[in-house]
């Protein structure tokens, strides 16, 4: 199986030396930006982006064309152009690649997008984690302004745009756009309600244009090619490519940038390289704290925006976790829980409080106190938080818990029928057993911490599961396979 | 320096052509791009383009020149060299740990072998 990877976002992405806008500029870098300002008017620049089909790549798949649209119609005499670099979900990391690695992209495109809505400042709200990302976008911005790309009178074209950076202090929250805006104020990463939209309420309650890292990156390209050579890639409603990052239990992690409607089998057995030690796949997990869990009998979907709404997943910003045979699902919905109940603003009651009682229930299911009717009370409250949640964050917060009990429902009737755990990962579930491979050679009799392993020698053993504590040294310790776990 | 126009920006890329880490085939000068993004510098990339600095002075090569690249996506090899000499395919090396760092230079950049064992085959269509 051989499926070859398309570099559209990646383009630059250990080509160039990303310190040195000599690389870029060779590559046609900022070409795009001077071919807007001498050749195109600002509705020709809004046609191309819209023609496209390029869409939101931070995760809910917004039209970018009608997003410029809107601010370029919004009247005022100020408008921000921002960019949202606040990337937060677990095992995400396409736009730290992107930054690091091409930096130049996202600002030229910024300039593009100021100069496309009418706006003469950008801000790029980068997380303070991203040391090296905001180390390459500085000198980058400092080396474009030196050379007149930014500032005044750009080119001499009459056109004036200034480039700013701004840090985010590690609020998952911030990501989200009306939080992000009210952090650059100086403000509680809090949301609130939309509409009013950004581009026609943003930034100082200007209109403001705000994109993802990968969304802008893109942009050149579609400015350089033009919007049918961009439409060549992908499918008729997801035009273009997305980046991956593919995580977790693979034999090759690392960045995937494929044509949309690749289909997952295509990224995780082929680009990927299948997962390791001959395990079985169990599930990948995209679109972070906000997706969910898609089985095997799926893996042949075509991914893109729609496909993956449909399975009780979404596209998310391009995490992509994939899971083997020793995952728990129920587990992993904990992990997504835990997340987001710490995340969560606290600022409406459905996320504050709902995801505190979802994140209780999962707790007693996996502490083996859980009974059947928790399952429909995670279906129930889980359902009202999505309705019922002032932001994306509460909105999509139970969907991994949602998306798991549709396709793992037997592990979680495991989990509170027989209190037990399929994957053998829920430490509090977990049963070692001895069976009749064991010789009798004593190893795990000698090891156990509290002495509950009692047998002859040569003789086969036995656990006292009443003293047991879990700790699975005999099972690491057994040179015959005679113990398991589940 | 400011550029002026879009004429100023077409000489300036002309004009610095030489100057770019690009493989150019008009140039003699030699490419060592070591992956350094967060996943390359974490495997160990800064000690890897300081071995290669080290052996490519030992040898008294001036015309190799080692620059930082981002992380091309393949973050299970890292750390990752690609080798760009002017005329020929330029090869991606991955897992290249000291001694595979000494190999390049030894093998693949003074005598011309390829060194396979750390060759890293990735198919991208690029754009």
């Amino acid at each position: 199986m051989s499926v070859s990877q398309v570099r559209i976002a990646l383009r630059n992405c250990g080509v160039i030396n990303p310190e040195n806008i000599k690389d870029y500029i060779a590559r046609g870098g900022y070409d795009a930006m001077a071919k807007c300002l001498f050749a195109m008017s600002q509705d020709e620049v809004i046609d191309i982006i819209k023609k496209s089909g390029l869409r939101g790549r931070g995760g809910a798949g917004f039209p970018t064309g009608i997003k410029w649209e809107t601010a370029r119609r919004a009247q005022s005499d100020v408008k921000y152009v921002l960019c949202n670099a606040d990337e937060g979900d677990p095992g995400a990391f396409m736009d730290r690649s992107v930054l690091e690695g091409d930096p130049h992209a996202v600002l030229e495109a910024m300039a593009i997008c100021g100069y496309a809505i009418g706006a003469r400042e950008g801000v790029i709200y980068v997380r303070a984690e991203y040391p090296l990302a905001v180390k390459r976008l500085q000198i980058a911005i400092e080396q474009a302004t030196e050379l007149g790309l930014f500032g005044e009178n750009i080119l001499g074209s009459g056109f004036s745009f200034t480039m700013r950076l701004y840090f985010g202090a590690g609020a998952f929250v911030c990501g989200e756009e009306t939080s992000l805006m009210n952090s650059v104020q100086g403000g509680r990463g809090e949301p609130r309600l939309k509409p009013p939209f950004p581009a026609n309420v943003g930034l100082w309650n200007k209109p403001t244009n705000i994109n993802n890292v990968e969304t802008y990156a893109n942009v050149p390209t579609i400015i350089r090619n033009g919007a049918d050579w961009y439409r060549g890639f992908g499918t008729e409603k997801s035009p273009g490519t997305k980046v991956f990052a593919v995580v977790g239990k693979v034999n090759k992690v690392g960045l995937v940038e494929v044509p949309m409607g690749t289909t997952l089998r295509d990224i995780i057995e082929g680009i990927a390289g299948g997962i390791p030690n001959g395990k079985r796949f169990k599930a990948a997990q995209t679109g972070g704290p906000s997706g969910g869990c898609i089985p095997a009998e799926h893996l042949d979907t075509p991914i893109d925006y729609e496909s993956l709404i449909a399975l009780g997943s979404m596209m998310g910003s391009g995490g992509m976790i994939v899971m083997d045979e020793d995952d728990c699902m129920v587990g992993i919905a904990k992990f997504y829980l835990t997340f987001t109940a710490e995340e969560s603003c606290g600022k409406c009651t459905p996320c504050r409080v709902g995801n505190m009682r979802l994140l209780e229930t999962l707790t007693r299911i996996t502490d083996g106190h859980g009974v059947e009717e928790d399952l429909t009370s995670l279906e129930n409250l889980g359902a009202t938080i999505k309705d019922t949640a002032l932001c994306g964050l509460g909105q999509s917060s139970p969907n991994p818990i949602l998306s798991t009990l549709h396709y793992f429902k037997d592990e979680y009737l495991a989990h509170v029928r027989e209190h037990r755990c399929p994957a053998g990962t829920c430490q509090k579930l977990v049963r070692y057993r001895i069976t009749d491979k064991c010789v009798g050679c004593t190893v795990c009799a000698r090891n156990c911490p509290v002495s509950c392993i009692s047998g002859d020698r040569k003789q086969k053993h036995s656990i006292d599961q009443s003293r047991c504590i879990k700790c699975g040294v005999c099972f690491s310790k057994c040179r015959f396979g005679a113990i398991v776990k589940g | 320096m400011k550029l002026s126009s879009w004429e100023a920006l077409k000489q300036y890329r002309e004009d610095t052509k030489d100057e770019v880490s690009l493989l150019n085939p008009e140039s003699t000068k030699i490419i060592l791009a070591v992956g350094e993004a967060t996943c390359g510098i974490a495997a160990g990339s800064k000690k890897i383009a300081a071995v290669l600095q080290e052996e490519s002075k030992k040898m008294g090569l001036d015309n190799v020149e080692i620059i930082p690249t981002g992380c091309y996506g393949c973050c299970y090899a890292e750390p990752m060299v690609e080798v760009r000499i002017p005329g020929q395919a330029p090869v991606h090396y991955g897992y290249v740990n000291e001694e595979a760092a000494k190999k390049i230079i030894a093998e693949h950049i003074v005598k011309g072998i390829i060194v396979d064992k750390n060759v890293l085959r990735v198919e991208v269509t690029s754009t």
